[in-house]
């Protein structure tokens, strides 16, 4: 791995709670600019990691350094990190310029330099007009950008965020979302960032890190974590899909237990095969291949799609497909598919 | 139609209580301050005509004015005392889990479920033990046990209202510990810490029974002069001095209301 660019290194970091594992074992490097996303479900130890880089827990086991520097004894308040918390965390007693000028005066920045940083800075979250409001006279998404102001206003090395969505409507999180993503990125920020929302974690992170029970599942680009899943669980926690367990033969042909024939490129042996439901198509529209007879077991309408629950055989699979006016499958339908093999991925399966 | 004339029917009876109830509670009060103007040498209500003479009476009186002297002195040390120790506990109790952390909070809480009677009898005799009898600072030590607890339990009360977050958002800002309890979370629970001061000097300064254990020759606090001068004489002298009494409560109140901003102290 190379060091040169590595801002922020965990290495075999643990913490248990009266020896209940939070997180097992984890390690990552985060290069400089990178925005890299924690992902998993709730209780499998993303903030209790988020935490320990910031210097509010101690680990149990292994060592964080930022910028080559061990960091792991050292305490919050000299770590060079901004955070931006679940409930933000505002000081309510202070109005949002205020907020922003806090760090900057612990710092012993100079008055007008001062002036100057929280100006560029309310400016580039669009709250300058807000400057002199009190933290409970804002809206959720206004306190979002205060909380990352004051954490930005310092220009840390590294952005810590933990769920900073989760507070905030299904639109406005949408566009909030890209602001963020867009800020961070002209800045050039370090950025890890904590969320048990997937499609979140695809939208914003260069990489993403899945966790399951505090471990590690797979680190990967959103990409690779969607397309080669290193495992049920990411499979399964990644968008949706059908699983099929079965045999793999010499000549790289999978049938599962319920008498599906694939092909793919992997090893003989027992194996795991993840179909996604956009690849699974209608016949016509893969005239090439082979076509199968498959019952229709539910129907939902997603307007953009349809997703149908089918059943070939004993097998299950979902397709997100689009049906002509007055065309779509019902419940009990027979229809003709075709599965695209560049959608079939063979997980390797764990003992 | 019937269920709203139910409804009209039982919030004119819920208000006619609400004053009711307000009406026994400032009764007394107000009885005491009218009868205290009086211009004549009896308490009677309603007074005959106002007049301020017991008041210039009351100033004149040294006994009296040393006892209030005192009692506010004693008020005043009990209460900063108190709130020292009490933030003490309360950071401790609230940021560490440790053994015996239970037994240590009903330790403090329990004078307020002793009768007063029984603390009393202890401490005079626990003091004639320790050599503190018949001393201030005996009398001082003996007001601060019984205003602790108020102190812990409106501290508790906001600290566990309060967000630990906001300490931690603050550390990520470069704020040292000392920053970050002078800049965050004193600043937070000043409305707490107002209060708790509150209920400390109001519950020291209007005590009587454990001061009458503990009071001794020129150190009588004002509410026991009070009822010993009423034992002999029933003139509106100790009107005038209760009213004084109940003024500093009031103004006390008042003035940590004011303190403490938006907030209501109690
Ligand atoms: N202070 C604590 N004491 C005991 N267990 C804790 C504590 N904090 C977290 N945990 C446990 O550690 C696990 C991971 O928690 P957390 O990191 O908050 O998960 P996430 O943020 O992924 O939802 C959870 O099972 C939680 O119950
Ligand atoms: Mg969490």
């Amino acid at each position: 791995m190379q060091a040169q660019n590595v801002v922020v290194s965990f290495k075999n970091i643990q913490k248990t709670y009266g020896g209940v594992k939070a997180v097992a074992a984890i390690s990552l490097d985060i290069r400089k600019g990178e925005l890299v996303c924690l992902l998993g479900p709730s209780g499998c130890g993303k903030t209790t990691t988020l935490r320990m880089l910031a210097g509010f827990i101690d680990p149990t086991g292994g060592d964080i350094s930022i910028e080559g520097q061990d960091v792991t004894k050292l305490p919050a308040y000299r770590r060079d990190i901004g955070i931006v918390f679940q409930n933000y965390a505002l000081f309510p007693h202070m109005t949002v310029a205020k907020n922003v000028e806090y760090g900057l005066v612990n710092i012993g920045m100079r008055k007008a330099e001062r002036r100057e940083r929280i100006q560029d800075i309310l400016r580039r979250v669009e709250l300058q007009h807000l400057s002199d409001r009190y933290p409970r006279a804002l809206s959720g998404g206004q306190q979002q950008r205060v909380a990352l102001a004051r954490a930005l206003a310092l220009q840390p090395k590294v952005l810590l965020l933990d769920e900073p969505f989760s507070n905030l409507d299904a639109q406005l999180r949408v566009r909030l979302r890209e602001d963020l993503h867009g800020l961070i990125k002209s800045l050039n920020m370090t950025t890890l960032f904590v969320t048990h929302d997937q499609e979140e974690a695809l939208t914003l992170a260069d990489r993403i890190v899945v966790m399951n029970q505090g471990l590690v599942e797979q680190i990967g680009s959103p990409e690779e974590v969607y397309d080669a899943p290193a495992s049920r669980f990411v499979a399964q926690f990644i968008g949706t899909c059908a699983l099929l367990e079965g045999n793999i033969d010499g000549s790289g042909l999978f049938t599962s237990n319920g008498g599906l024939r694939l092909p793919t490129k992997a090893n003989p042996g027992p194996a795991t095969v993840v179909v996604r439901p956009e690849f699974v198509r209608r016949a016509d529209e893969l005239a090439t291949l082979q076509a199968h007879h498959a019952r229709v077991e539910a129907s939902d309408y997603h307007g953009h799609v349809s997703r149908l629950q089918l059943s070939i055989g004993y097998d299950q699979l979902l397709m997100d497909a689009r049906f002509p006016v007055g065309m779509k499958p019902q419940r009990g339908d027979t229809i003709k598919i075709a599965i695209d093999p560049g959608g079939v991925r063979v997980v390797p399966n764990q003992v | 139609m019937s269920v709203d004339l139910h409804d009209r029917l039982l919030s004119v009876i819920g208000a006619l209580v609400r004053w009711l109830v307000y009406a026994m509670l400032l009764l007394p009060a107000i009885i005491v301050v009218a009868t205290s103007l009086t211009p004549g040498t009896t308490l009677t209500f309603p007074p005959p005509g106002i007049s301020l003479r017991w008041y210039i009476a009351a100033w004149e009186s040294s006994l009296f004015m040393n006892a209030l002297g005192l009692s506010l002195k004693l008020a005043a040390l009990a209460t900063v005392c108190s709130l020292v120790i009490g933030l003490a506990a309360t950071f401790a109790l609230d940021r560490h889990a440790f053994r015996g952390r239970d037994l240590i909070q009903s330790f403090l809480l329990s004078p307020l479920l002793i009768p007063t009677v029984v603390l009393g009898l202890g401490l005079i005799q626990f003091f004639v033990w320790i050599g503190l009898n018949q001393t201030f600072a005996g009398l001082l030590l003996g007001h601060i046990v019984i205003t602790l607890p108020y102190v812990v339990r409106t501290l508790t009360a906001s600290m566990v209202l309060f967000d630990r977050n906001l300490e931690q958002a603050a550390m990520s800002l470069r704020a040292t510990p000392t920053t970050v309890i002078r800049t965050i979370t004193i600043p937070l629970l000043l409305p707490g810490i107002i209060s708790a001061m509150v209920f400390a000097f109001v519950t020291s300064f209007g005590n009587v029974t454990l001061s009458i254990f503990l009071s001794y020759e020129d150190k009588i606090t004002l509410p026991v002069h009070v009822l010993t001068y009423v034992e002999q004489n029933y003139d509106p002298l100790v009107a005038a001095v209760s009213s004084i009494v109940i003024f500093v409560t009031v103004l006390t109140i008042f003035l940590a209301d004011r303190l403490s901003g938006s907030k209501p102290v109690i």
